[in-house]
């Protein structure tokens, strides 16, 4: 697949192209929310790993604005513990996986796998 | 009349008179209380009541018909107060010189007995004429008639051959004594005593009466209106006295008085013969008076004693033994004149023994009597009740009330007593019984003044006594002692029936709880009318539950008491006699002074007691308080710090994985890399935790049953549990109401607490489940416990578990959050965690949580 990893932290970013490289899958990593519209806008992307806090834009922002130009784009969120919040607001804006910090590299690969299987959304 | 003659006479009365006795001691003390002063009416009782035969006149006078009073006066400050300083400053005045005038020789030319009677009469006729004119006080109007003739009592001891003569000539010739007094005296019996009153320094009124008795409208103008006016009363007395013939001064009634004197007194002479009668009876009883001689003086005026009528000389004695035994102030003192006197009389000895107040023997007696006789007495007294109305055994004559004996007269001669005799002493000992009772009141006043006094010393000790055990067993020993009961019991009101709290003397085992109806039982009665309830024996008692109780366990007697609180009745206290018991009201009023003490130690006592839980109770909650705040300040700033840490973990546990994933597991880097992610995995679910502990006020509430959230549970932990080996037993309560929580969270404490339970038993054990509804004072709850039969926690650390980060747990097993975090859970449920344990015996915690109204929707 095609990823976009979209957060603020550099490590962390550069962690899960690390590990989804590994993984077998073609990812590209930014650190901003401007940034990654961008490169939403230049080619298709098939997976969105986004930060859900962000300075700038939001994860839910950069969502929902990629939406217009991706709208096939599946979506996981990374998050700090507040998981209830992030469900809440995710079953309106769809969401196909969420990711809790601090994660292992192996519920990283989980949920991409699980994120990627057709027709999958979070209920 | 040889004038020099005259005045060689006058002079030689005159001489006679200057060396006639002074005035007796307490006379000179009377005239010299100062009738201005301050202190004059406390002076004057002070002096009279010094000299006991002018006391026992005094009063006896004062408590005759003249004033009728309700109540009898027994003091003279108490006389003077009622009467006056006047009033009684003449009265004793006069008494105590006229007893001075019964002289001892014989042979008077004027029968002294006479003479002494015609004084009482005219005193009594003056002092009644006196009531009747406007102005006047009687007294003083007594006084006078008393003293009126001394001067006859100078003729008759000094002049007694000139006063014969006097007397023959009037009684031939019919000339006025006074008259022939002077033709052979040189001067008149009025004159003489006028002089002789002015050594003493006798008041004016007394003196002009005695001087002007037979001229009193030759008294001057000048003079004061109320003398002239008493002077005046003395002459009609005197002169009626005389004709009425109540004993005789020698000298012939007038045949008419002076008109003007009724316009002086402004009372008509038929008035004042009206009064005849009355003078007749108040002459006898006046006449008493004066038989009580200081100095002995024979019982009837010329009989020596030991003669042969025998009913003759008792009957005096007796008289005086009863005048003394009604009016005598020295107990001790009257006693011994009464014993002296009847001894006198027989001839023999007398003596008198008593227990008084203290149960100690006292004796007074005519004379020394031997040691035996007092060890005699003891015997009797042990003896005690049933001899008192026994017929007199020898010489031993009993003393008492009903069956109990107050004092024994012993009374013994040589030869035996005769019937008369014997009824003389029977008399005496009417009279000494009551000298006796008067004087067991007394001692028991006594006794009640010791025992008030200790009542407020201890009632001081009693309200620092505020532990209730120690308190209600004191109360009823005090109660004992004090009331000298058989028995006591002491009863609280607790909700709607009154409960034995202490018993002193009969086994508190023994008695019933009662009820607080008044128609149930007397302690009902006694805390609905707040008044004392007297048995004095079972027959005749009300009915109700403690009579056929105390008929079983044999009390007839029975005084019960109310305490009362502040404002509310606290219960009775009851005191108990095997025999059946006449309450006095002294008895009664002390012992309720003694219940009202202990009602204030009781409500203390209760007071203190809960202070001290609702103490006990703030403690926990502020403990609870403080507990939660610092575990919410805590939890804010665990939340923020682990958002913090969250991010550098997250490259740490994703860098170390990968490098894992690149190191072959020989080489040596692979272990220190596995620890390293090991550690990092840690710190993972510490932060983890935290975050869990900072969020616990979010939840979302639904109505739940809380049996099926442990059922969820146990299935949760299933696995677990039969690994360990551990039984699990469940004894759910079924039907009870649901619970509004957060399933999650409840859940979350729950797993939990079986956790802990499973740590606490490596090599297996059991749990217990179980679920019960907990009514409570205005809210319900329902309780979920988890029991287990491991280690237990040691005291020590059971006041730390909830505590963040406390665990006894080793290096690397638990967070020690987990209790702290389930607590606060709970908490915010409204509810709390109870633990107990004991090292070896496993623990038990409970988990309550209110019942209330479900608010949340069902789901």
């Amino acid at each position: 697949m095609r990823i976009l990893v979209v957060d603020d932290e550099p490590q962390i970013m550069q962690l899960c192209v690390k590990i989804l490289s590994r993984a077998g899958h073609e990812v590209e990593g930014v650190t901003r929310g401007e940034d990654a519209l961008l490169k939403l806008a230049a080619g298709p992307v098939d997976l969105l790993v986004v930060d859900y806090k962000m300075p700038g834009l939001s994860g839910f922002e950069v969502i929902r604005r990629a939406r217009n130009f991706q709208p096939a784009m599946r979506v996981i969120m990374i998050t700090g513990h507040g998981t209830r919040e992030v469900v809440g607001e995710a079953l309106g804006g769809g969401l196909n996986g969420v990711l809790v910090k601090p994660f292992t590299p192996d519920e990283l690969i989980q949920t991409i796998d699980a994120a990627s299987s057709p027709a999958q959304e979070i209920s | 009349m040889d004038k020099t003659d005259g005045s060689v006479r006058v002079r030689q009365v005159i001489d006679r008179i200057d060396k006639m006795p002074s005035l007796p001691s307490v006379a000179v003390r009377i005239l010299e209380v100062v009738q201005d002063s301050k202190s004059a009416a406390r002076d004057l009782a002070e002096v009279i009541s010094r000299d006991q035969g002018c006391t026992v006149k005094v009063l006896k006078l004062v408590n005759s018909a003249y004033y009728s009073f309700p109540y009898k006066i027994t003091t003279v400050s108490h006389a003077v107060a009622l009467l006056g300083f006047d009033c009684i400053r003449s009265l004793s005045l006069g008494l105590s010189i006229f007893a001075l005038l019964q002289t001892k020789s014989e042979d008077h030319p004027l029968d002294r007995e006479k003479l002494w009677e015609h004084s009482i009469g005219c005193a009594v006729w003056s002092g009644l004429i006196g009531g009747k004119v406007p102005q006047v006080n009687p007294e003083e109007a007594f006084v006078a008639g008393l003293l009126h003739d001394i001067g006859k009592v100078l003729f008759n001891e000094y002049f007694k051959r000139k006063m014969a003569e006097a007397l023959r000539a009037s009684e031939i010739n019919g000339t006025p004594l006074i008259v022939a007094e002077t033709r052979l005296l040189g001067i008149d019996h009025a004159g003489a005593g006028e002089i002789w009153a002015e050594r003493w320094n006798l008041p004016p009124l007394i003196r002009r009466a005695i001087g002007y008795h037979h001229e009193p409208l030759g008294l001057a103008r000048a003079e004061d209106e109320n003398i002239r006016k008493i002077v005046g009363i003395v002459h009609v007395a005197d002169q009626m006295t005389e004709a009425a013939k109540i004993g005789s001064a020698g000298e012939t009634p007038l045949p008419a008085l002076s008109p003007r004197l009724w316009e002086l007194l402004q009372v008509t002479e038929e008035t004042c013969w009206g009064l005849a009668p009355q003078v007749a009876a108040e002459v006898q009883r006046t006449r008493e008076l004066f038989r009580l001689s200081e100095e002995g003086q024979p019982a009837v005026a010329g009989e020596p004693a030991g003669a042969a009528d025998s009913t003759g000389r008792f009957q005096p004695v007796l008289q005086r033994v009863s005048t003394l035994a009604e009016w005598g102030a020295d107990q001790e003192v009257l006693l011994r004149e009464i014993l002296r006197e009847s001894a006198g009389v027989l001839n023999g000895a007398a003596a008198l023994f008593m227990s008084v107040g203290d149960a100690s023997l006292r004796c007074v007696a005519s004379e020394e009597v031997p040691t035996s006789l007092h060890l005699t007495a003891r015997r009797f007294f042990a003896q005690g009740s049933g001899r008192a109305g026994d017929e007199p055994a020898g010489p031993w004559f009993p003393l008492g009330e009903g069956d109990h004996l107050i004092g024994l007269l012993w009374v013994f001669r040589p030869e035996p007593l005769t019937q008369t005799e014997r009824e003389f002493v029977q008399g005496v000992r009417r009279e000494l019984l009551r000298v006796v009772k008067k004087m067991e009141e007394s001692g028991q006043s006594r006794w009640r003044a010791q025992v008030l006094g200790q009542l407020l010393e201890d009632s001081a000790a009693m309200t620092l006594l505020t532990g209730l055990e120690e308190l209600y067993p004191t109360l009823v020993g005090r109660g004992k002692e004090i009331a000298r009961a058989d028995a006591v019991t002491l009863w609280l009101v607790q909700d709607d029936r009154i409960v034995p709290v202490a018993a002193e003397g009969l086994p508190a085992a023994k008695l019933p709880r009662l009820s607080a109806l008044p128609e149930e039982s007397w302690a009902g009665w006694v805390l609905t009318s707040r008044e004392p309830f007297l048995v004095e024996s079972l027959q005749s008692a009300r009915p109700g539950a403690e009579r056929d109780l105390f008929r079983w366990l044999g009390y007839e007697g029975h005084l019960l008491l109310p305490l009362e609180g502040a404002g509310k009745p606290l219960g009775v206290l009851a005191l108990h006699s095997l025999t059946s018991h006449q309450w006095a009201g002294s008895e009664v009023a002390l012992l309720s002074t003694f219940a009202a003490h202990a009602a204030v130690a009781i409500d203390n006592a209760l007071l203190h007691k809960s202070l001290l839980d609702q103490m006990e109770e703030l403690r926990r909650a502020q403990a609870q308080l403080v507990q939660s705040t610092k575990l919410a300040a805590l939890g804010e700033l665990s939340a923020t710090i682990a958002h913090e840490v969250n991010n550098p973990l997250t490259s740490v546990v994703g860098y170390t994985d990968l490098l894992l994933k690149s190191t072959p597991p020989d080489d040596p880097s692979y272990e220190t890399l596995k620890v390293i992610e090991a550690e990092a995995l840690r710190t993972r679910e510490i932060v983890r935790e935290l975050l869990d502990y900072a969020r616990q006020h979010e939840r979302s509430v639904k109505a739940v049953d809380i049996n099926d959230t442990l059922r969820s549970v146990l299935s949760f932990t299933g696995h677990r549990l039969v690994m360990s080996n551990v039984e699990v037993r469940e004894r759910y309560t079924h039907e009870l109401p649901p619970l509004s929580l957060d399933p999650h969270q409840m859940k979350q404490v729950f797993v939990n607490l079986i956790n802990n339970a499973l740590d606490a038993m490596p090599d297996g054990g059991v749990i217990t489940v179980g679920t019960f509804f907990v009514p409570g004072a205005d809210r319900d709850w329902i309780e979920a416990t988890i029991q287990d039969t491991g280690t237990g926690i040691s005291p020590e650390h059971r006041r730390r578990i909830f505590e963040p980060f406390f665990t006894t747990k080793e290096e690397g097993r638990g967070t020690g959050l987990g209790l702290s975090v389930s607590l606060g859970i709970v908490q915010n449920h409204g509810g709390e965690i109870l633990v107990e344990s004991a090292p070896g015996k496993g623990s038990v915690f409970r988990v309550r949580l209110p019942v209330a109204p479900v608010a949340a929707p069902v789901g």
